[in-house]
């Protein structure tokens, strides 16, 4: 069954199987902090928007995997960030670079909170989904005629922060210091998300997304938990954003389309929408098929295409979907305990 | 107990579009009282539920509960006050466990008590209402099943846990929408003893859309017969059974004029 429902909270997954799976984690997380000296810079540059991908694809997935709701226009919460953060560094709006984060953040989450309140008994289904799709295309066609925006160019040159705590200054301009600074932010917002699910937050989401009416007929003011969920998932999107502004150091026009929208969904539907950790897998194997394809144009869609396909028809639940089928028969149970 | 009836309705009417399915339908339910509401299909029974629950609104008439005008009242408010629902095909959170589909609506009850939650930064459910979960699985027979997902459970322990969530909330009526649709004989008089040993139990009150007899007599003390969205016979079950204008409904008029 899926790894959504409550088996960790219910201790159904032995302790063996959560330390194991934690050392993995720690794991993981060193050998990202010391990627800056095993691999070259490009493939630095490639880990680092994985990161910022996953961040993203965990956000769009909080909506679909764990409350039911689908926004197709998830790249827009992504470009508030990124434009915010882009024109804050660039412009200097004496705010320290944390506040700008936290800034950035909480502006996707009073976009949503409006799209939700205006929106509020119809933040379902296709409804939502072609709302969400026009408010972002509208929003490409305002910065593409805002100037200080850098309309079709993009908004370029953006300069690398440096954090002031007043006792002591973090500088993130050289080298791979972003870099560092980029997974730590990752591992705390990836850890907030993952309590998001798994508290009673996640339950009230998770009833909600199983069954509103009966969620209804256990008191749940349904229409309100959309709303939250909707404000969490669109504030960590342009966290996602505004992280990636100072890593690329551009933010163009090509982060607001429909197809930017996609990604976040593809990453989730390849690793596998019923797991927290499905989109974060989904990131990490999409960065590795189109950097090992980028030499040939137009293979890499292809490619990407066809796995789709594979997942969708073979794999609905994803890679992860997979593997846990894969480990519970060959711990010989056939099928649930 | 007060002179307030727990629940009532006063000409309730309901509309789809121009068509009207109820057409002023008045009823009272005392505290721990059991009125069954009969009539063949399409008589407006689940209609008259759903504004009873509020998930439908009505073009006018009025809902109290516990005296208190709810008519306006969205229907996860009206279960925060105390009105429970099953519906006809059961419906629990399908992909979680039978007890966490428990302790959803449990923590969902803190919430709307205003009960704070102690410790709120732990992600798990409070050990309390793990416990209290597991203990009304067991009330209602499906402790065993606890672990299994809502999904994979049988029809009719599925209806045992829809029962469960609309415990978990302390219901002052509980409101069953055919509780026994679609099981075997034997299981129906399993919910039978189920709901009647609740209702010792806790004192709740019930009302319920039936169509097997038996059921009905065995829980309600009252019934009310409603036949093309109105009211054509109410009263205690004895008097209902010998209406003559039931009978015709039930039998077709000629019919029972024939048997005569």
């Amino acid at each position: 069954m899926s790894e959504a429902s409550l088996a960790a909270a219910e201790g159904r997954r032995s302790g063996t199987e959560t330390r194991l799976g934690l050392l993995c984690l720690a794991v993981l997380v060193v050998l990202l902090f010391l990627a800056p000296g095993l691999v070259n810079p490009g493939i630095l540059f490639v880990i680092g928007m994985t990161l910022i991908q996953a961040v993203f694809a965990l956000s769009w997935n909080l909506l679909f995997g764990f409350t039911g709701l689908a926004s197709f226009g998830h790249a827009g919460f992504f470009a508030i960030g990124a434009y915010f953060t882009g024109a804050a560094l660039r412009y200097d709006f004496h705010l320290p670079f944390l506040a700008v984060l936290a800034v950035a953040g909480l502006l996707g989450a009073l976009v949503a909170l409006a799209i939700g309140v205006v929106a509020l008994k119809r933040l379902t289904g296709i409804f939502l989904a072609v709302l969400t799709v026009a408010l972002t295309e509208a929003m490409a066609k305002i910065i593409g005629f805002s100037p200080a925006l850098g309309e079709q160019d993009g908004l370029g040159n953006i300069p690398r922060p440096v954090i002031d705590l007043g006792l002591f200054r973090i500088d993130l301009t050289h080298g791979d210091d972003y870099y560092r600074f980029l997974v730590v932010a990752t591992v705390l917002i990836v850890a907030a998300l993952w309590w998001v699910v798994h508290s009673r937050l996640g339950r009230t989401f998770r009833a909600i997304r199983e069954d509103a009416d009966r969620a209804r007929f256990v008191g749940i003011d349904v229409a309100r938990y959309r709303v939250i969920s909707f404000m969490i998932s669109g504030g960590t999107a342009a966290l996602a954003g505004a992280l990636s502004a100072p890593l690329t150091r551009i933010v163009t026009l090509d982060q607001v389309n429909w197809l930017a929208s996609t990604q976040p969904i593809l990453n989730s539907l390849l690793g596998g929408f019923t797991s927290f950790w499905g989109p974060i897998v989904g990131s990490a194997a999409f960065s590795t098929i189109n950097y090992f394809t980028r030499g040939f144009p137009g293979l890499s869609e292809i490619m990407v295409g066809g796995i789709l396909v594979v997942v969708i028809l073979v794999a609905p639940t994803g890679i992860l979907g997979l593997l846990g089928k894969l480990r519970r028969r060959a711990l010989g149970k056939g099928g649930r305990k | 107990m007060t002179g307030t009836p727990l629940l009532t309705a006063t000409d309730l009417r309901v509309s789809y579009g121009a068509f009207e399915v109820i057409k002023g339908v008045s009823l009272s339910v005392d505290a721990g009282d059991a009125l069954a509401i009969i009539g063949p299909n399409g008589a407006g029974k689940s209609t008259l539920f759903k504004a009873l629950t509020g998930e439908i609104s009505c073009r006018s008439g009025e809902v109290r509960f516990l005296g208190k005008d709810v008519t306006a009242l969205p229907a996860h408010l009206r279960t925060a006050e105390g009105m429970g629902r099953t519906f006809q095909v059961s419906r629990v959170f399908l992909e979680l466990t039978a007890l966490a589909n428990v302790i959803v609506a449990l923590e969902s009850r803190q919430r709307c008590k205003k009960r704070g939650q102690g410790r709120w930064w732990r992600a798990a459910p409070e050990p309390a209402l793990v416990e209290e979960a597991g203990h009304l699985l067991s009330q209602l027979g499906i402790a065993h099943l606890r672990h299994e997902v809502a999904a994979t459970i049988s029809h009719g322990d599925r209806k045992r846990l829809e029962l469960a969530l609309a415990l978990a909330l302390d219901p002052l009526i509980l409101m069953l929408d055919e509780p026994t649709a679609g099981m075997a004989p034997a299981d129906r008089m399993h919910i039978v003893d189920l709901i009647l040993s609740i209702r010792a139990e806790k004192g709740v009150a019930v009302i319920m859309t039936e169509h097997d007899m038996d059921v009905i007599f065995s829980i309600s003390e009252r019934v009310m017969v409603l036949n093309y969205g109105e009211v054509i016979a109410a009263g205690t079950v004895d008097e209902v059974r010998n209406s003559q204008t039931v009978r015709e409904v039930y039998l077709g008029k000629d019919m029972y004029h024939a048997e005569g």
